[in-house]
């Protein structure tokens, strides 16, 4: 009998990963470096997506020598329910930040046909539904969902490529080290949207694949990406990408299929983006909902996490909604996003750190 | 008379009045008292009129007990009328009353004896019912025709032909504290998933129930997620398809009653499986097995994906597509989304009553109603002719899976994305899309993951895919899929 523990495979995992990369990198790469040369985008590009699976991946390894019960058990109460405060925090702020970017991107694809209020509503709505069902089905859909997702932009992308042949391409020559190491730093704060590696690796079971896989997910991922940032370069040349808001949402415009069924695919790739883009979100909600479940279970209440997933839902799309009313919030919850995040991603070091050090004590 | 705790008496006259107690008022019941041999010792005979064999009970059994018989012992005279003068070998001894009167109401023949403290239930069973006939809704072009019957041993026995080993155990229980009904737990001992089995036993005796009338009630008194709209046990009245899951070591249902049975645990997969698959050319059952999956998503997405395209994103279509799309809506008065309503509910309005009437009177029905009624709305505008190509299709695509049940749920699952469709566009069809996926992820049919092996892959690393989207050549499938118990997974060798 498979029960229901909550616990996800190193395949599921790798999944989850690749969504994440996808979900996040595929419109906020070109997006992040518009008006740099098409060298420094490229290298840009890679290092991002380099760091960004060195660090999940590396950081994913740590936690795993490392002995974390004991860690639990030794770490006092209260500063236990002060990091679950943080990452509650950080994940509300980066909620929040993620559906103005998911608005943003069908907001500048399809102008005309959606209004905000519905369209934040059924995303919402389909994220709470998912974390209410907790990290176990969460991963199934990420498999569920993987090559129906991942097919259609390979084929895309080899369609790209192929309607490239023989057309002036932009030079690549010109890169400037300062820019690309700056840049590619910058780029890397957006995949700390993803799954926190001290939070996901709690979940995954250990099996004789598991760095095989998570690396298969990890540079599945950052390839549909970096695809997805050189098509954006080649179609749009630097200049081009300067004018859009959503580079690659407009080469999605130009990629044409044969057939002449349908004109333009923008719209079917979006849904397929939109899929990934759920299970990054989702993510946050499971995590925010754990969090808090985790605070009230000290005063000894046991919680119905759908109910807490309810509310946690429209804490978000209150607060969304007052972020996109007003610009200057948005700028306060960006900052507020990333100076949370960076002492939970030092976090990895030290908790690993300390455990590390025990295991090696006791061993 | 107390029916669950009196016994048996001794004293023929004290049974003779607890029988005529239970069974006052029951003018189909046949009691008889007897006398045998010479020393006239009492007989009793209890049946159900018109559900015993005839030529067994009154041409055999009686003839013998009354005229055959001479002088009987002194003593152990049940033990000697058992022996001598039953000319069947399916007999057996009740003391219990409400074990007697349970028999007696299956069909079979109760006998009392003067003196003796049980009752000879002699299995005299012959209910009236209809033979064994084609299979109806799981139609096979080259495997058996047959099909099962609403007769439980019928049922049983036709499986039973098809596996004969002794490995394959029926666990037979009544269920229905009115009914009665026999249900029979059909599992291959070896290869079955003990904790599957003992669930299912476990289920079935944690529900009282005055009636179980046909298995679907048994399913739904067993399925732990009720509001699902998917299935979670398979029904089949295919024997073949029946025999084949035990053999991949899942588990039967047979009820009384029903003319199909239930298999259990059930996947997303299975309910694309159909017999002929099996018998067909590798590469044709590959084909037609591709192309209900996508007869799958066509009639769960279809009419959604129109109102979405037409009514949100007529942009991404080519001009000359759009303009005709644009050109067939002239003169319709109704907005996209209920010109889409109104077809999918006649469609399904015009399935219910073929299904109700009878069958020539049915087609004729659905050939009315998709041409005379399309043609019609057509010509009165009350629907454009592509809304008429969409519903066809949908309802074309839906009548391609083989479930019936399964395909019900493509059809309440179809309504719910023309909504999201309508609201929202591509957005809320996505998010109908996923939560729909996210229910399925979510879904376990006794502890196997629905959507087993598309997901959990881990559970089944190997030959996964061996029965899902394609189907292996027969002579490369060597592992039985994930029902069947560890250890017990490979179902052919080959010499080299």
């Amino acid at each position: 009998m498979m029960a229901d523990n909550q616990k996800i495979s190193s395949r599921q995992a790798a999944w989850i990963l690749a969504f994440d990369i996808l979900a996040v990198g595929l419109f906020g790469l070109p997006a992040l470096f518009q008006g740099d040369t098409l060298g420094n985008i490229l290298s840009e590009g890679a290092l991002t997506l380099v760091l960004a699976g060195l660090y999940e991946g590396a950081s994913i390894w740590w936690l795993r020598h490392a002995d974390r019960e004991r860690a639990c058990h030794d770490t006092p109460a209260a500063l236990h329910s002060l990091i679950q405060i943080f990452f509650f925090v950080y994940y509300l702020f980066a909620a929040v930040y993620a559906v103005e970017f998911f608005w943003g991107v069908i907001d500048h694809l399809v102008v005309a046909a959606y209004r905000y209020p519905v369209t934040i509503l059924f995303f919402l709505a389909v994220v709470v539904y998912g974390a209410g069902k907790g990290m176990e089905v969460r991963a199934r859909t990420a498999e569920l969902l993987g090559w129906l997702v991942f097919i259609p932009f390979i084929f895309l992308f080899i369609l790209g490529f192929w309607q490239m042949i023989g057309k002036t391409t932009p030079a690549v020559t010109t890169i400037q080290w300062q820019a690309i190491w700056t840049e590619g730093y910058k780029g890397l704060f957006l995949f700390w949207l993803g799954d926190h590696p001290l939070l996901i690796n709690r979940y995954i079971q250990w099996d004789r694949k598991f760095y095989q896989r998570l690396l298969y997910g990890l540079i599945g991922g950052s390839l549909i990406v970096f695809a997805g940032l050189l098509l954006t370069g080649l179609y749009l040349t630097p200049e081009g990408m300067l004018r859009e808001s959503e580079p690659f949402a407009i080469v999605l415009q130009m990629i044409r299929f044969p057939g002449n069924f349908i004109s333009r695919y923008d719209v079917f790739f979006v849904m397929l983006w939109m899929m990934s883009f759920y299970i990054l979100v989702s993510g946050m909600m499971i995590y925010m909902v754990d969090m808090t479940a985790g605070l009230t279970q000290i005063s000894g209440r046991q919680p119905e996490k759908r109910w807490i997933a309810l509310g946690c839902g429209l804490v978000i799309l209150t607060l969304a909604t007052i972020v996109h009313a007003c610009a200057p919030f948005q700028r306060l919850f960006q900052s507020g996003m990333w100076w949370a995040g960076i002492p939970l991603s030092v976090l990895i070091v030290v908790i690993g750190g300390c455990c590390w050090k025990k295991v090696v004590n006791k061993g | 008379v107390n029916t669950k705790t009196d016994k048996v008496n001794r004293n023929l006259e004290i049974n003779i009045q607890m029988i005529e107690h239970l069974f006052e008022g029951c003018a189909d019941a046949v009691m008889r008292k007897l006398c045998m041999g010479e020393q006239k010792l009492g007989l009793y005979v209890v049946y159900m009129d018109s559900m015993y064999d005839r030529d067994l009970v009154d041409g055999v059994l009686l003839k013998t007990l009354l005229f055959d018989v001479g002088r009987l012992p002194e003593t152990n005279v049940g033990d000697f009328i058992m022996k001598h003068c039953l000319a069947t070998a399916d007999i057996s001894e009740k003391d219990q009353l409400c074990d007697v009167t349970d028999e007696v109401l299956k069909g079979n023949t109760a006998l009392f004896i003067d003196g003796m403290a049980q009752a000879i239930i002699i299995s005299s069973k012959s209910l009236p019912g209809r033979g064994v006939s084609e299979a109806e809704t799981e139609v096979s072009v080259h495997g058996s025709k047959e099909s099962f019957t609403e007769s439980f041993r019928t049922n049983t026995v036709l499986i039973r032909r098809r596996i004969r080993d002794t490995r394959l155990k029926a666990r037979q229980m009544m269920i229905g504290e009115r009914s009665r009904t026999d249900v029979a737990v059909m599992y291959m001992a070896d290869l079955v998933r003990p904790e599957v089995l003992s669930e299912i036993l476990q289920k079935l005796q944690r529900f009282k129930i005055d009636a179980i009338l046909d298995g679907a009630m048994l399913e739904q008194m067993t399925e732990d997620e009720w509001y699902s709209p998917f299935p979670q046990f398979q029904t089949t009245e295919r024997p073949d398809k029946a025999a084949s899951a035990l053999l991949e070591g899942r588990i039967v249902l047979v009820v009384d009653n029903s003319p199909s049975v239930l298999i259990l645990p059930a996947t997303f997969s299975c309910f694309f499986q159909a017999s002929d698959d099996y018998y067909d050319r590798w590469d044709a059952a590959c084909f037609v097995r591709i192309l209900r999956y996508a007869a799958g998503a066509a009639a769960m997405l279809l009419p959604a994906f129109y109102i979405a395209l037409t009514g949100y994103h007529p942009e991404v279509l080519p001009l000359s597509f759009a303009l005709s799309f644009a050109a067939s809506r002239e003169g319709v008065p109704f907005s996209l989304p209920v010109e889409v309503l109104i077809m999918e509910l006649a469609f399904e309005l015009l399935r219910e009553a073929g299904i109700r009437l009878p069958g020539p009177m049915g087609s004729a029905l659905g050939i009315v109603g998709g041409l005379i009624i399309g043609q019609a709305a057509v010509e009165a505008h009350i629907v454009s002719p592509v809304v008429v190509i969409i519903v066809a299709l949908t309802a074309l695509s839906a009548f391609t899976i083989p479930n019936d049940l399964f395909a019900s749920a493509f059809r309440m699952i179809k309504f719910y994305c023309i909504l999201a469709a309508s609201v929202a566009g591509f957005i809320g069809l996505t998010a109908a899309v996923l939560t729909v996926l996210i229910h399925l992820a979510g879904l376990k049919s006794f502890g196997i993951p629905y959507m087993m092996p598309f997901v959990s892959a881990d559970l089944d690393p190997e030959n996964r895919f061996q029965d899902t989207i394609v189907k292996a050549p027969a002579d490369q499938m060597y592992q039985r899929p994930f029902f069947t118990r560890k250890g017990h997974r490979r179902r052919l060798r080959k010499e080299k």
